[in-house]
């Protein structure tokens, strides 16, 4: 991954000088500016307030504490950038994720099911909102923004109508409420399973065919067309995942919070996620989404405004730095984007 | 190429009648990179005349639009004069090309049929929207409309709604949108230079005579026109003087007095390969690979051909004659309403490109950057990406070997690329086609459609892309080539089908394949 500079020695071609691979390369400090640029804010970001906040900030249980805080936010943005990649939005994931916690709850509250019957009975039902979302914007041509925003209220509104605004805390199992508090040598073990589910993401976008398609599909649908992809069904299949990884990760909002919450969900709640996956695109591999840049790009927001938090900001910060994360994340990337491909498309 | 064609270079008596100027483009040139487009290009366009500009593919035609449109700046050196404005070349921009005087109406007029005539000609140029209190004063609106009407002799209301009208009073619309202003008191007298570029490409027979009297009366206002078309007949009833482009030099420029289509056409195509000059190729005799019969669907009323094994097999058309969507179907790309197409003896009917990909079918579309590239991934990724399950292993990718084979097909294909993991974007258009075809050469295809496999590329990569096909065309694979580049056809066709009103209008064997003999087809009026 480091040297891309070097010329090729193939040149078959007759003399036809400097037209061929002009250098679109910019200069290597640029280059690992842009590459490490949010792993350098974040380290800025930490150093900052460990020596004006040392007293608080810079504690063993705050960084738990963001850790276990942010590693459901951090399933989502997982689970949005996986359409994503496909040139499509699910911003139904929060309300995905939030309905799948409710009979997650509910199962164990009322059923006593055993765990891993709850996660895959979530898994299963996260899959099929996916899945009904997926045949609304790759079967009936519908905007993904608009129709997810459609079924992420629908989802929204059946959590009320069945919890009637109460939350569901008893009879949780121990085993999952435990992930919660229990560490791995200081690490919580919510993050390590967020962590756990990050890797089988990238491993599905990255390193399989699918993931091939849908980067294919994202980057030149038409293209995609023509080169024999059923782009229907990749834009389809990327939903269901994404609805998969929130049916989980409504397990383990449960284990965070030990109760199925109704209030879970809902645009702003994943927009810190929004902006962690822009910000991602705009890192690690500038110009792609990619995961390690998420990840990242979560870390950065939410370690920021624990600070402003303990800083004693005003609650309203929050919420302006959650969304101007999102423009200025979007609008670098956009940029990232016309370097690359040589285009700057009106924004749709 | 070289030299300059059969019509006489610049003849003193035509360019004696433009006293009086319009347009004076002096000494412009154009480079891409290495390639140069337009090469020390002079055209005197008279007020009052109808100026045709006339080229074939890759001529330098649409170069020079651009420039003067100020969307590409001319090299240094060259200047455009608007009447007493004179702009360097380099330096023209859209904003000074429009205060100059210079408007444009395109083969797509770019109206919006679901508006009224009144909101389209107050959109995009002229005064804009009349309004009272902040509120569009329709009225007003309505009167100057049906004034504009009347003036362009448009035969439809301002209220009427651009997609009732006839193509050839949408192009009207267009042209009145672009002329409306009628001048002021400060120096400016209204006149203007339109560029009419293939504005009757996409217009029924029967209204073209409708538009081109519309173009006479603009000259007959004062106006100078520009005007851009392939078909010669109705260049030659039309304008007044004209300049014929090849290869981004002017190879005639004159009076279109006494002028007919067969020097015309000498001129655009320049001089013929002569066949001794034709790469050697061995006719095809092997059985037949691709049989179509009565193939019917979008502008195709039934087309009926063969390709043998290892033939290439051209195909031209004017643009809408449907030269693309033949290959498209094909391909499963579009639906078929009838026909039988056979591959090898059985029967291929692919309903979708996987299908025809299945049956080895392979298709390199007309538009690269539109329809065939992932620019923003890597050269490894686009040359794969019509065969990625061939490096599943175990439910993973083996990316290892991709970029092997990647790194091989670099190679094989003479790509220009830094490795296989540097971005296509990286590469130039030559060899992001290369990639293309490489794309669909690895999989050894049966059949390979080329639509237009050469747009775009400059000669060196051009020789190598056909190389290539003729490298496959040897293992027995059956091509079809659409393209509208007769030279091209010319060149690496073994035979060449005439697409004309649906139908395979000619097979024009071999021997006879020249850029002339083609022309003159394709030109040719039907007898019906």
């Amino acid at each position: 991954m480091s040297t891309v500079t070097t010329t090729s020695p193939v040149a078959s071609t007759p003399p036809s000088p400097k037209e061929d691979v002009e250098a679109r390369e910019r200069p290597s400090a640029l280059r690992a500016a842009e590459r490490f640029g949010v792993l350098i804010l974040l380290v800025l970001v930490v150093v900052f307030f460990s020596i004006t906040q040392n007293e608080t900030f810079a504690t063993t249980d705050n960084f738990q504490n963001i850790a276990i805080s942010q590693s459901v936010l951090a399933i989502i943005a997982l689970a949005i950038a996986i359409p994503l990649i496909g040139g499509r939005f699910d911003v139904s994931i929060g309300s995905n994720l939030g309905l799948c916690a409710i009979p997650g709850a509910a199962l164990m509250s009322e059923a006593s099911l055993p765990l891993p019957l709850v996660f895959l009975a979530c898994a299963a039902l996260g899959a099929l909102l996916g899945l009904v979302n997926g045949v609304i914007v790759a079967y009936l041509g519908v905007n993904s923004i608009i129709a997810t925003l459609g079924t992420g209220t629908i989802m929204a509104g059946l959590v009320q109508a069945y919890t009637e605004g109460v939350p569901i805390n008893t009879g949780i199992s121990t085993t999952l409420t435990d992930l919660n508090t229990s560490t791995i040598l200081g690490v919580p073990l919510l993050f390590v399973v967020m962590l756990g589910i990050a890797v089988a993401v990238w491993f599905l976008v990255t390193q399989t065919p699918f993931g091939r398609r849908l980067v294919a599909t994202g980057s030149n649908l038409t293209a995609a067309r023509l080169t024999g992809i059923d782009v229907r069904r990749v834009i389809l299949t990327s939903f269901v995942f994404a609805g998969l990884v929130a049916g989980v990760g409504g397990v383990l909002q449960v284990a965070a919070q030990g109760s199925g919450d109704p209030s879970v969900g809902g645009l702003t709640f994943i927009l810190p996620a929004i902006a962690a996956v822009f910000l991602g695109a705009t890192t690690w591999k500038p110009g792609e989404y990619n995961l390690p840049g998420t990840l990242l790009g979560l870390f950065f927001v939410s370690t920021t405004i624990s600070g402003l938090v303990l800083a004693g900001v005003a609650p309203w910060v929050t919420d302006v730095f959650n969304g101007g994360a999102v423009v200025v994340a979007i609008v670098i990337s956009a940029q990232l984007r016309r370097q690359r491909t040589g285009t700057l498309e009106v924004g749709d | 190429m070289s030299g300059a064609g059969p019509v006489a270079p610049p003849d003193e008596a035509a360019t004696a009648v433009a006293v009086d100027p319009a347009l004076v483009v002096r000494g412009v040139s154009k480079t891409f990179g290495s390639t140069a487009a337009l090469v020390d290009v002079d055209m005197t366009v008279g007020t009052g005349r109808v100026h045709g500009l006339l080229g074939g593919n890759g001529s330098g035609k649409s170069t020079l639009i651009k420039v003067l449109a100020g969307i590409h700046h001319g090299d240094p050196g060259g200047t455009i004069r608007l009447g007493t404005r004179e702009v360097a070349a380099d330096e023209i921009s859209p904003a000074l090309s429009l205060a100059s005087g210079l408007r444009f109406v395109h083969q797509d007029p770019g109206v919006f049929a679901s508006m009224t005539v009144a909101e389209n000609l107050a959109l995009g140029g002229g005064p804009g929207f009349p309004t009272r209190g902040g509120r569009v004063h329709w009225a007003a609106l309505r009167r100057r409309a049906r004034g504009l009407l009347e003036r362009f002799e448009i035969e439809a209301s301002p209220d009427d709604r651009l997609e009732h009208l006839r193509q050839a009073e949408r192009t009207m619309v267009a042209i009145a949108r672009a002329l409306q202003d009628e001048g002021d008191d400060a120096g400016d007298d209204g006149r203007r230079v339109l560029v009419l570029d293939e504005p009757t490409a996409s217009l029924p027979e029967h209204e073209v005579e409708t538009l081109l009297q519309a173009v006479r009366r603009c000259a007959g206002h004062g106006h100078a026109v520009v005007y851009v078309s392939h078909r010669l007949e109705e260049v030659v009833g039309l304008v007044d003087d004209l300049t014929v482009l090849r290869d981004g030099r002017v190879v005639a420029s004159r009076s279109a007095e006494g002028l007919t289509t067969g020097p015309l056409i000498e001129a655009i195509v320049g001089r013929s390969l002569a066949p001794d000059e034709r790469a050697g190729r061995e006719p095809a005799t092997g059985d037949a690979r691709l049989t179509v019969e009565g193939l019917r669907g979008g502008p195709l009323r039934d087309v009926s051909f063969d390709v043998r094994r290892g033939e290439i097999v051209g195909v031209a058309g004017l643009l809408g004659s449907g030269r693309t969507e033949l290959l498209q179907m094909l391909f499963g790309a579009l639906p078929r309403d009838g026909g039988t197409v056979r591959l090898d003896g059985a029967p291929c009917a692919p309903r979708r490109p996987s299908a025809a990909m299945r049956d080895g079918i392979a298709f390199v579309p007309e538009d690269r950057t539109r329809d065939a590239a992932f620019v923003d991934l890597t050269v490894a990724v686009n040359l794969s990406a019509a065969q990625t399950e061939r490096y599943r292993r175990r439910g993973r990718l083996d990316m290892r070997a991709e970029r092997r084979d990647a790194a091989t097909s670099i190679e094989e294909f003479g790509v220009r690329a830094p490795g296989p993991t540097a971005l296509l974007s990286a590469l130039s258009g030559g060899n992001q086609q290369k990639v293309v075809l490489a794309r669909w050469l690895r999989r050894d295809p049966r059949l390979l459609l080329l639509d237009e496999p050469t747009q775009g590329v400059d000669v060196g990569a051009r020789a190598d892309l056909y190389a290539l096909i003729e490298q496959a065309a040897a293992r027995s694979m059956a091509t079809l080539v659409v393209s509208s580049d007769f030279e091209e056809l010319a060149h690496v066709a073994d035979r060449v089908l005439v697409l004309r009103d649906g139908r395979i209008a000619a097979d024009v064997p071999r021997e006879r394949v020249t850029a002339h003999h083609l022309t003159d087809l394709l030109y040719a009026e039907d007898p019906a």
